[in-house]
This record gives structure tokens, sequence and C-alpha cells, in this order.
């Protein structure tokens, strides 16, 4: 997995790509030490078709302790079957989850939680 | 914790001490049995009373060779349980199984077989049959292998629905049939994740709680027939024939070629529960998927077979269960796996309660003979974790056990109330002599559960096994060719009537009279006290198309078609108000029998009978007329229902018993009555213009509320004035 990251206005670009749907695993101290503080993110798995189930609980622990450190995050670029496999285990509905870069950069920077930590 | 994925190490028993095939290992811990993530290794323990020896055999993920075999060192084994931990796994890609070494001594119970690999019988998950209907890769020696599996779930603090069992009103589906049919308009039809979509129809039905057909893992194509009309193959479509107990049904996860299925049951619970519907597994521990002497080897038979199964004195199989083999329930060690099985699905999966498939076979000793104490019921029914789960027998097997109303109970376990189901049906076709039975069935069956409460009677008309509710009102007889066994299959003691013609039916007066008679079954169940339980799919008038037995059908004969939704409005209305009617009257759903005195100081009994004179009830044989009143103090007031019930062909005169005080008569339903006035909603029932006299309708039903007038309206006074 390849981690690259770019800032747009306030808000880091976490983009992820590789084969995460084969013996890697995403590297989860690797995407939190990317997350600032009390700071806005997205994650991009526009390059990311899949995640094994590791990975998707490794995702869902990186978003619970960003949170837990007072950091907005958002995943934008879901494929239709990564989507479609966190609608089925009930993860999507913990995750902001936006369309697109530009939307999830929006959302970021005009959510209410995202003011607040401003 | 400050990052997520720490390999913890800060034991000093987190490190191996052996090396085994190529892999460090060391001296595992002999509990929890199965398979189970340690730091940095996996822990493998796996009990047999008999073998010598055991390897454990592993397969990268999908492959058909093994690429591993430990043998477990003599080091790792105490008394009959082998532990070894073993590390450096790479666990999201491995399957594993077990050889076992022991004597094959058929003729006293011995069938070890170490040219098989076996399956983990507390296996967490199993691969092979992932995706519904895949079809299995020819002659896999081994098909169903375990996986390694992680317990974390996000429950978001869910908690078990833990409500009174009797106001349970229990829901009957199957998971793949609730919504595989192409009207279902889920997005992910036929699964754990299709089910969730439909929640909202099962609150607003009314239900809260479902009881889901098998879901532990089993094989679909553990079917060798096909289907002589269509030329398909035949399936284990229903599920009644366990692999893996500990294991959810793969392929009926949306996700089960992720292996998440785990997840996306848990998932399924936890948004049921959200919506307060509580969630009843349908388990299987009268037999195992291994069948008789002929079936495969694929656990417990290469395992342990003395200790897992009955056996007759020369080594065969005892069949009380009618698909050849018969699980030792009360052997020491099979009741604690049973019961290790039941507590890892409630603590683990938050599940609610259970019933238990031909559950007369738990009460039998080792050679067969029934038990007044079996040590397994007990064990059960005093469990701690499952303290708060509904137990509920299928009081029958089918070696001739029948134990409804005998079940040996410890206060804790309901029945599937077979003799409920069977005069009912029998009264409603109009068969004379059943209007006393059903008079007590109606308030519970105390004749049944004196001492044990109106709550151990699960009422129904209807279940998985039988016609459906719309089949019992339109076939005389079961029409199961499709079945491949020339209508042989299934039960011929249906109590249906046909209304006049075999199957569907243009005729108009037919038809009338099939949805007459669905809305008493389903009014007559609903306002039953004991826990009603419906079969999905009969509030809309699904069919099987006379099918009585169709555990094999993986087709529309099966499937909820939701189309029926629209088709078949009127019933769902009525059906839905019914339960409606069910969650006002707090008298419907007490534990306590009606004595006939008048306990809440209401004015009248708290039951009473009648004909169609008032309190002159007619118990003849040929009578078909059951007028009760029930009173008691309601959240409201007192509380009045008048229930009568003419199977008779005739229509009938009633006189109606007279109320206290300002009480009046107000009608809830009358299915004599043409759509919309055949039901009202509770609180708004309109009242009876002649409050002494009604007529009943042929083959109808007729409930009545009997609450006082509203106050006159002071504001309407003083405009009068």
């Amino acid at each position: 997995m390849k981690l690259r990251t770019r800032t747009v206005g306030t808000v880091a670009v976490i983009s992820l790509s590789g084969e995460l749907d084969g013996r890697s695993t995403l590297d989860g101290d690797q995407v939190l030490d990317l997350i600032p503080r009390q700071g806005r993110a997205l994650l991009d798995f526009t390059d990311v078709s899949y995640l094994n189930s590791r990975s998707l609980r490794i995702l869902l622990l990186v978003y619970r302790h960003a949170q837990a450190s007072g950091s907005q995050v958002a995943l934008v670029g879901l494929s239709e079957r990564l989507r479609s496999v966190l609608l089925a285990v009930g993860f999507l509905s913990f995750f902001v989850v936006a369309a697109d870069v530009a939307t999830g950069v929006a959302l970021l920077t005009n959510s209410p939680e995202a003011s607040a930590t401003a | 914790m400050s990052r997520p994925v720490h390999v913890v190490r800060d034991r000093i028993d987190s490190f191996p001490t052996d090396e085994v095939g190529g892999f460090p290992v060391r001296p595992g811990r002999p509990f929890p049995f199965g398979a189970t993530l340690v730091p940095g290794g996996v822990n493998f323990s796996l009990f047999s009373s008999a073998a010598d020896a055991l390897s454990l055999v592993l397969f990268r993920l999908g492959e058909r060779e093994p690429f591993a075999e430990l043998p477990f060192p003599e080091s790792c084994r105490i008394g009959g349980v082998w532990a070894m931990t073993v590390f450096g796994l790479d666990y999201e890609h491995v399957e594993y199984g077990y050889r076992v070494q022991g004597p094959a001594q058929p003729r006293i119970g011995d069938r070890f077989d170490p040219s098989r690999v076996l399956t983990d019988p507390h296996a967490r998950a199993l691969s092979g049959r992932k995706v519904w209907a895949t079809p299995p890769q020819p002659d896999d020696p081994f098909p169903h292998r375990a996986r390694l599996t992680f317990d974390d779930f996000d429950w978001e603090g869910d908690t078990p629905v833990r409500c009174t069992h009797g106001d349970l009103v229990i829901y009957e589906l199957h998971v793949r049939g609730y919504t595989r049919h192409p009207a279902s308009d889920v997005t992910h039809p036929g699964t754990y994740a299709g089910l969730v979509e439909k929640i909202p129809y099962l609150k607003d039905l009314g239900v809260n709680c479902v009881e889901l057909m098998p879901v532990f893992e089993f094989d679909e194509f553990d079917n060798d027939r096909v289907n002589p009309i269509s030329g398909d193959r035949l399936m284990n479509y229903w599920g009644y024939s366990t692999l893996g107990f500990f294991a959810p049904k793969a392929g009926y996860a949306a996700t089960g070629r992720y292996g998440m299925q785990r997840d996306e049951f848990k998932n399924l619970v936890k948004e049921l529960h959200r919506a307060g519907i509580a969630v009843v597994l349908d388990v299987v521990f009268n037999h195992t998927a291994e069948g008789n002497e002929n079936g495969p080897t694929i656990h417990f038979r290469g395992l342990d077979n003395r200790t897992y199964y009955m056996l007759t004195a020369d080594g065969q199989y005892y069949n009380f269960s009618g698909t050849g083999n018969t699980l030792n329930c009360n052997h020491p060690i099979v009741r604690d796996y049973i019961l290790s099985c039941l507590r890892y699905w409630a603590s683990e999966y938050h599940v609610d309660g259970f019933r238990f498939d031909l559950a007369a076979i738990l009460d039998r000793g080792e050679d067969g003979t029934p038990l007044k104490s079996p040590p397994l019921v007990e064990a059960l029914s005093y469990d701690p974790l499952l303290r708060d789960c509904i137990l509920i027998a299928e009081a029958w097997d089918a070696g001739g056990l029948y134990q409804v109303g005998t079940f040996p109970d410890y206060q804790r376990w309901s029945e599937w109330n077979g003799r409920y189901r069977d005069v009912l049906r029998r009264f409603l076709k109009g068969d004379p002599g059943t209007v006393g039975e059903l008079a007590t069935r109606q308030v519970g069956s105390p004749d049944l559960y004196r001492h044990r409460g109106a709550h151990a009677s699960i009422n129904f008309v209807t279940c998985h096994d039988g016609f459906t509710l719309a089949d019992l009102v339109s076939y005389n007889d079961k029409h199961n060719e499709e079945n491949g066994e020339d209508n042989r299959d299934g039960t011929d003691d249906n109590s249906s009537w046909n209304c006049g013609a075999e199957g569907p039916s243009d005729d108009p007066q037919v038809r009338s009279l099939r949805l007459r008679q669905m809305k008493n079954a389903m009014a007559l169940l609903l306002t039953s006290q004991g826990i009603p339980m419906i079969c999905a799919g009969d509030e809309v008038a699904r069919t099987q198309r006379g099918n009585n037995n169709a555990y094999c059908h993986d087709g529309p004969l099966n499937w909820f078609d939701w189309s029926l939704l629209d088709e078949n409005q009127e019933l769902f209305r009525f059906v839905r108000a019914c339960l409606a009617f069910r969650a006002e009257h707090p008298q419907l759903r007490s534990s306590e029998h009606p004595c006939g005195e008048d306990r809440d100081d209401v004015g009248l009994p708290d039951v009473s009978w009648h004909g169609a004179e008032a309190w002159q009830p007619d118990w003849s044989a040929e009578n078909r007329l059951l007028a009760v009143m029930r009173s008691s103090a309601g959240p409201n007031g007192p509380d009045h229902i008048y229930l009568a019930a003419n199977a008779h062909w005739e229509p009938q005169d009633l006189s109606l018993p007279e109320l206290p005080g300002e009480c009046r008569w107000h009608r809830f339903a009358d299915t004599s009555a043409a759509a919309p006035a055949d039901v009202s909603q509770p609180g708004a029932e309109p009242i009876l213009a002649d409050q002494h006299q009604i007529t009943i309708g042929p083959r109808s039903l007729l409930i009545l509320v009997g609450r006082p007038l509203p106050a006159p309206d002071p504001t309407a006074l003083r405009s009068i004035r």
C-alpha cells in the first residue's frame, strides 16, 4: 500500500493506492500519523478497489482514533464494491463519505464540527 | 490504545518454545476450544476422548492442497484435549482442519479415519459455501474448511431486547427467502443485509421478534434429488442440517465471499435491536449433516463418534431425528458443547433466544430413553448467560416422542403448541367437536401449562413446516410432486380445507371465503393468550402452490413475493390492525390464565363463555360457535373484549352480554364485513347501534371492545345551551 499526501485548503488529503485484497493490509499507524491532530483529513480511496476484512477493521480503528483526538475525517473515492461491503456490514454509517475530493473538502470545511474546531 | 495495530508481546507466554513442521509453536491453552487469536499467534484446541494422535492441517485460502501439517507434540495434550499455539500464521489467508488418528472399529462405535481432514466443530467461520449455490469443487477432499476470525465488532452500545416474553409477537422467516425475490427491491437480495432493509416493514406490521430459520453454516447442496417437473437440482434450502454450529451461514451474507459474514450478521442483530425487534435463532441440535453410516465424515464422526452420537450396541446410529443420526445431547461432553455454543451466540452475537428443532431429542438419554430430568435441558434452563433468553422447544421428535405440555420446562421453556395449531385448523374448517378445546387454547392452554403460565404456549396456525396460511384455505391435499418423492413426503394430516376448489380459483365466492378464513385465523391467533407466531408472508397470503414440505426449493415457490403486499393489501391491513389490537390490550398478553372471577373488580369475570345466548355456551359436538368475553383492568380503565367465532356455514344471531356502568360495545373487527369495515384501528372502533343483539356472518369472526362512552365535551354542552 502506498500513501500520498497533499493539502487542499485546510484539509489534508491522504490518497491510498495499491493492492489491499492480497496479503497487504492497511497500515493504521502510518495513516494515523498523517492525520493532523484536531485538524481535517480526507482519506481518498479512488485507487483502491477493495479492502480485506482486516483492513476494514483497521480503517474503522483509525477513524475512531482520529475522532478521539479531535480530528475530522471523511472518506472519498469509494468503489462500488467497497461501498457495497461497507454498507452490508453496517460500517458505512460510521463514516462521513463524499463522492470526490472537492466535495469532501467542502463537506469538512463547511461542517459545524469542522467550524467548531477551526 | 495509542495505535491500532500493535502485536502485544509483553507476556512471557507469547513466545514459541518449539518448532513443528517449520512453524514456531508452544503448548497451547486448552480453553476455549477452537481457534483463538492470541498475541503473535493462534491457539488451536480440540477434544477427543479416544484419539491417538492429532495434526493441524493448514491450507492457503482457496488452495486444494495443504501447505503444512503440524502434528501436535505430546507436550500439547492434557487429558483428552490437544492444544497448541502456532506463531507466524497469516491468519487472514489461512484455512485449517485436523487429521485425527484413532481406532477404526465401527462395531463399537469408533470411526476414526486419518485419511480425511476434519472440520473444527468449534469453527467460527467456514469456507466452502461462501456464496450461495456456487457449485462446489468436484471431489474436493475437504470442502468445509475453518477460517480464523476476529471477534471485534462495534456494537454501539447494543443490548439484547429486554422485553417481557409475553409481549413478543414472533415472526418466523427464512433469511434468503425473505428478500431473494426480485420484487423485494433491496440492495443485497437474499442476505442478512437485505433483511436489514426490511426492518421498516416489520415495524409497520407490528411484530417485535424474528425467528430466523437455521443460520448456522450448512451445505445447500446436501440434497441429491432432482425436481421431476423442472429437471432442476433440488437443494437443502431450509438448512436443517448443520455443518458449523459456531459459524453463521456465509451464503446468507452479501459479504460472505470476503469472509465478513460474521460482521454482516452482527449488524443485522444490531439493527433489529435498534428497531426494538428481538432475534430468536432456530437451532438444530438433534442431528448433524453427517447422516448415517453412509454419510460423509465431516467432524464428529471422525473425531469422537461414540461421544457425539447415540449408538446402538453394535455401533449403528439411532435415528430419532429421521435424518440418519441423533446427537447424543445428554452426554456430558455434548451437553457442554451445546451449552458453549448457545452461550457463544448469546454473548458474541447478542441473540435473544433459541427455538430448538425436534427438542424432544434433548430429553433422551444415551440409549434414547426419555429422561425425567435431562441434564442438558436443566443446564440450559439455569445457565447464567442464557438467563434472559427465551427458550422454545419443538417438543416432539421423529422417534414418536410427543411432549407438548410435558416437556421438562424448569419454569423456563416455552413450547410450540402443536395442539393449538391442530384445533384451530379443525375449528376453522368446520369440524365438529372442536369448540371446547378451542376455548381452552384461546386462554393460553391452562390444561397444558397450568403451572407454567400462558407464555409457555407458542401459539401458531402455520410455520415453515406445512402449508402456508393461503394454502391452508386453498388445498385439501398436499401437492409435493416437485420434491421428487412422488408426493410421499410431507404430512398428510393438514386439517386444511380448500373452500370449494383445489388450488388457484377465479371464483369470487371461493376467493372471498378464503380471504375471510385467513382473517379468521389471524384474528383468533392474535387474540389468544400465549405468544403468537406468524409465518412470514402469511400476512399477504403467500402461497407455496400446495407444497407442504418445501425444504428443497430455492426459487419463487419459497421466496417472499413482495408484489403480494399490493395485491393483498386488505389482508395485510387486517393483520396489522389485529397486531395493534393485541398491543393495546394487556390481558391478551398476560401470563396468568383467567379463572372466571372478577379479580380486577371491573364488574365482570376475567373470562366468561357465551353462545347464541349470552352466558349460555354450547359445548355440544355439533355446535360451531364460540363466544368468549375477557374483562380486566386496562391501562385506561376497564377493558372488556368480546370475541365470537362462527365456523358454521350459516349466520347466527347473538345476544350480547351486558356491560357494567357506562361501558358500551364497539366493533373492532367483523370478518364478514367488506373492507374497510372489516376492521378498525384500535381506539377508533365505532359504537354498536344495538347494544343487545348482533348477527355474526357465516364462517366469520366478530371482535367487540367494551369501553366507557367518552365524557361529554363541555364546549359542545355550552353551545347547546
